[in-house]
């Protein structure tokens, strides 16, 4: 019970504190429609601000995101019954700023020099001949579909080869050999379904957005004639202040940490249960799966002359697959019952003999007789160690025909 | 229980009928044949060529297909499966353990592809490349090669941890072992073990159809999502739109249920089992409770469409959270290890040895490695910052030195929970503390950043391997001394490939690798995003700290390394949890109805066929990638 309640806490934490840290990521901040500043360009609406009117099927905008609150905008919330604005955490995201000074600062939008000319193109410039570009690109593409026509041999649209298309280059099959006509997209409407499109980029790509602006880069801005560029404004430094969340950061952790300790006593208390449990004979131990482990190699190692290849593999196999998988299986149990520093002194040595039955087996798998035998020679002592500090020490005895048997003895755990 | 008691030899009903007799006694000893006679056959000649030809062959070819593809494949299931055949089968005199070294030295040849190819070519997307020397050259090279040494110097405690202590599963390391095993196993269990590499085969196959489309230009074979079956993907199985339907109101747009048509994620899922589960409840908070609500509170930016906040919600706020959640939970339970890793060092004096020598790597070993690589890193990063003082080249050799020890712990941790390893991201994180220790100079934190992420890599390696060998009963001893021998060759193998492909298309189409090239190198054009924007100021450390938070406590519980499962699986992408956690349920099911002896004895060696499967196909696709790749 205690164990469940542990871990429900646990979960119940670990989602409250991850919500609460996504939380911090959100990009606005709620401002009382009292006390917000109307028409700052530095307090920019984070989304549309609609009315209650609606404009056909969809509410009529009062204000659009990104543009300064004004006052309609928060007359339209009050109508809505809202108490507060959201305005952007950061109003810009960039800014244009001398390409001498832009060295440090990381590009906003991609730059493009004319291939023709080799000058720089400006953002105006760029901007009119991308748009371009995609108008083409999207005729191309619906011209395409409705002709069944494929720009074999053509630039593949969609690609950064487009960059700045501005005009087609059209040929048809009457054409002659190598002849082209240059149009437009209305020409190329006209010249139906036998003609095969090609883009002709006219700007090549010299900085993409995102790029980290360095010496080098602004000094190659300003010899292809860029005279500013758009660059990133860095993040505010991160204000636990401005954290909202904060508070349920830290209740999520406390509830955590709670779990936690329930869970971590509440496996202590199973821990000897069972090892009570276990020694009352209620149910088995890894104390009596290890027991029969070394009872069991002893046993094989008595009688190891009379044991062929294939007793050798399934007797090992058996072994590694009952007592020793189940003794490893316990490790939880285990390690709660008996601290760490025994826990590691018993599975050191309980490990080495496990892998030393596997080389056992192997050895045997492959007809190495010899290394079999001496490998799950080996395995006892590894074992018995492993058993000694779990809490039973052996010793070896004998019967009057000679069997060996193992007497036991009590060990304790860490205290 | 009185104080002292007799046990009897006993028997079981898991002994074999011919070694026990009637009454339970074993049988009387009479004469057997002796077997093969020599010593038993484990490090060779025939193994170490076999494995540095394999290793080699694998690096280049994954080197190149994963600069193009954006992810690597391990090669120790090819290699082992290869081994079988080459050593065994045209040799006719390997053994289990000798395959073992074989596969061992293979895959540490290979592996340390991926810690180069997701940190080096960004010093070629920065052009950096051009104001290097030779020297620059054989430094990154140094630097590389001693994170690749070290890294396997640092198992040496780590093994002890982990395969002894936490008894980690480690899928692969499992899966290669069950292939190894399989000749001694008996015709039944090989039998189900080649069944499920043939269908995971297949399935690969068919999911790598398009790439091999791409590769071979003219090739124009049906893929998957043109069978005409609406939920089928190229590469996925779409179950949003019937899950929809079925939860009606209580489903929600942006809401996804895409499955990844991937074996092995399915296979490592089922050998993991009940614990694995951890990493599907991990997706299903980031995926269905944080990012529903993240969207339904305007969390995101104003715009973002319902089919778009998955990955924006993944990219802004639970991929750092993880971050932050593996490395804060990897410390904690480092720092929980540390008394029984005392102990487990003060009690291997007797186990480490047996009466025919050392079986562990001595300690010391490490205690040489470790200055020997500081002095590297710190000669490699003295040469490259640019007006730094000796004392920041030491810090960041120290630094890097340490950091190595600690990710490829995360790694190998993760590795061995799930088989998944997010060196991406511990590579970012490595990269951004570089960085700030040189004043944001990027070609030292690349070349430390290369260094830490080879180093890593080879953990997580030598750890899968060290399992396998612990399951075949290998020494780990020459595990690590032959795999500490050629564990240099990877880095300079997989730096060369990337050097001759970045110059051949400098030289042909005018820049290294991206947009342009038939090469993206995916994942270092996603750190050189990142690097950037930490240069432009702008990185979420608050959330890496918060995620490191929530990792502690979580760890704290001492539920093995819960806080490295949370965050892995906020770091994955969900498509790949789903089918993964299927596999854990599986295997659950599976013992319930079955048995746990059923579950191991038939279940294992088929989900082991179908990690094996994959990798093995991914491997003929690297290879044909690296040999037709021009044609593309």
């Amino acid at each position: 019970m205690k164990g469940s309640i542990g871990q429900l806490l646990l979960v119940v934490g670990t989602v409250v504190a991850s919500l609460a840290a996504a939380a911090g990521e959100k990009p606005w901040i709620a401002q009382p429609l009292g006390s917000v500043a109307l028409d700052d360009p530095a307090t920019l609406l984070f989304q549309d601000v609609t009315s209650e009117v609606e404009q056909g099927a969809e509410p009529l905008v009062v204000a659009e995101a990104g543009a300064p609150v004004t006052g309609a905008a928060v007359e339209a919330l009050r109508a809505a019954g809202a108490e507060s604005v959201r305005v952007r955490r950061m109003p810009v995201k960039s800014e244009l700023v001398a390409t001498s000074d832009s060295e440090g600062r990381v590009l906003a939008e991609p730059l493009y020099a004319d291939i023709a000319s080799g000058a720089g193109v400006s953002r105006e410039e760029a901007t009119s001949r991308l748009k371009r570009a995609a108008e083409l690109e999207a005729f191309a593409v619906d011209f395409e579909a409705d002709s069944g026509v494929l720009p074999e041999g053509g630039v593949v649209f969609g690609t950064t080869d487009l960059d700045g298309v501005e005009q087609l280059s059209v040929t048809t099959e009457s054409a002659p050999d190598g002849a082209r006509v240059v149009g437009t997209a209305a020409d190329l409407a006209a010249m139906g379904s036998s003609a095969l499109v090609v883009g002709i980029p006219t700007m090549r790509s010299v900085a993409r957005a995102g790029r980290f602006v360095d010496a080098d880069l602004a000094a190659r801005l300003t010899e292809l004639g860029f005279a500013d560029v758009s660059v990133n404004i860095p993040a505010a430094p991160w204000d636990v202040n401005a954290w909202g969340a904060r508070w349920f950061f830290g209740g999520g952790l406390l509830v955590m940490v709670i779990g936690v300790m329930l869970m971590r006593s509440a496996r202590v208390e199973s821990a000897l249960a069972a090892a009570q449990a276990a020694e009352a004979g209620d149910e088995a131990s890894p104390r009596e799966s290890l027991k029969v482990v070394v009872e069991r190699v002893r046993a094989m190692n008595a009688a190891i002359a009379g044991l062929s290849r294939e007793d050798l593999m399934t007797s090992c196999d058996a072994l590694l697959g009952e007592q020793v998988f189940a003794f490893g299986e316990a490790k939880e149990q285990l390690r709660a019952e008996l601290g760490g520093r025994v826990y590691a002194q018993v599975m050191t040595a309980f490990s080495t003999g496990e892998r030393r039955l596997s080389r056992a087996w192997s050895a045997a798998a492959d007809g190495y007789r010899d290394e079999s035998v001496q490998s799950l020679a080996e395995c006892i002592e590894p074992f018995e160690t492993a058993l000694e500090a779990l809490g039973g020490k052996p010793s070896v005895s004998r019967t009057d025909s000679g069997a060996e048997y193992v007497v036991w003895s009590p060990g304790g755990r860490e205290n | 229980m009185s104080n002292s008691e007799q046990v009897p030899p006993p028997a079981s009903p898991g002994d074999s009928p011919s070694a026990i007799a009637p009454g339970g006694a074993y049988r009387a000893p009479e004469t057997q044949p002796p077997g093969k006679q020599g010593p038993y056959r484990e490090v060779t000649i025939s193994s170490i060529v076999f494995g540095i030809v394999v290793g080699a062959l694998l690096n280049a070819s994954i080197t190149y297909s994963g600069l193009k593809i954006g992810f690597t494949v391990g090669g120790s299931a090819v290699a082992a499966v290869l081994g079988w055949g080459v050593l065994r089968g045209i040799l006719r005199k390997g053994t289990i353990v000798e395959n073992n070294i074989g596969q061992t030295i293979a895959s540490s040849v290979n592996t340390s592809n991926s810690g180069v190819i997701f940190t080096v070519p960004v010093l070629f997307l920065l052009g950096l490349q051009s104001t290097w020397g030779w020297t620059d050259w054989v430094w990154l090279a140094a630097a590389c090669a001693a994170g690749a040494i070290l890294g396997v110097a640092f198992i040496i405690p780590t093994r002890k941890q982990m395969i002894e202590l936490d008894r980690l599963r480690f899928p692969t390391g499992t899966a290669v072992a069950t292939v190894l095993r399989s000749p001694g196993e008996g015709i039944q269990k090989s039998l189900v073990l080649v069944v499920g590499i043939l269908v995971a085969m297949v399935v690969t196959f068919l999911v790598q159809v398009p790439q091999l489309n791409k590769v071979f230009g003219g090739l124009d074979w049906p893929t998957l999502s043109q069978l005409g079956i609406p939920i089928l993907g190229d590469e996925t199985i779409d179950l949003t739109i019937p899950m929809a339907a079925a939860l009606g109101d209580f489903w929600r747009p942006e809401l996804t249920f895409v499955w990844a048509i991937a074996p092995f994620a399915l296979g490592a899922g089922f050998i993991t089992g009940r614990p694995g589960l951890v990493v599907l409840a991990g997706g299903i908070l980031a995926y269905w409770v944080i990012t529903p609500i993240a969207f339904a509170n305007d969390w995101v930016a104003f715009g973002t469409s319902a089919e778009a906040a998955a990955a924006v919600v993944r990219g802004a706020m639970n991929r750092p959270l993880g971050i932050g959640m593996l490395l804060g939970g990897a410390l904690v339970g480092l720092l929980l290890a540390l008394p029984a890793m005392r102990g487990a060092f003060s009690s291997s004096g007797s186990s480490s040895k047996s009466g025919r020598g050392r079986e562990e790597m001595p300690m010391w070993v490490l205690a040489i490695a470790i200055p020997a690589a500081f002095a590297v890193l710190f000669f490699a990063a003295r040469s490259t910052i640019t007006d730094g003082s000796m004392g920041q080249a030491a810090l960041i050799a120290g630094m890097g030195t340490a950091w190595m020890w600690f990710a490829g712990i995360v790694i190998a941790q993760c590795t061995g929970m799930t088989d998944w390893s997010p060196i991406s991201g511990i590579a970012l994180v490595t990269v951004l503390i570089c960085m700030f220790l040189t004043d944001m100079q990027v070609i030292p934190a690349v070349m430390i950043g290369a260094a830490v992420c080879v180093a890593m890599t080879l953990c997580a390696d030598m750890m899968q391997d060290l399992k396998t060998g612990h399951l075949v009963g290998a020494k780990p001893i020459r595990q690590q001394i032959v795999e500490m021998s050629v564990v240099w060759i990877g880095p300079a193998i997989a730096l060369l490939v990337v050097y001759l492909i970045a110059q051949n298309n400098l030289t042909t189409v005018g820049v290294p690798f991206g947009d342009g090239t038939d090469v993206p190198a995916a994942q270092a054009v996603a750190l050189q995003a990142v690097i950037e924007s930490m240069r432009g100021g702008d990185a979420p450390i608050h959330l890496y700290g918060m995620g490191a938070a929530i990792g502690v406590v979580l760890s704290l519980s001492g539920l093995g390394g819960l806080g490295v499962l949370v965050g892995l699986s906020m770091y994955l992408p969900l498509m790949y949890l789903l089918p993964y956690g299927l596999g854990c349920l599986i295997q659950m099911f599976c013992i319930a109805v079955k048995g746990r002896g059923w579950t191991e004895r038939w279940g294992l060696p088929f989900a082991a066929g179908l990690l094996v499967g994959e990798g093995m196909v991914g491997v003929v696709v690297a290879g044909v990638a690296f040999i037709f790749g021009g044609a593309a």
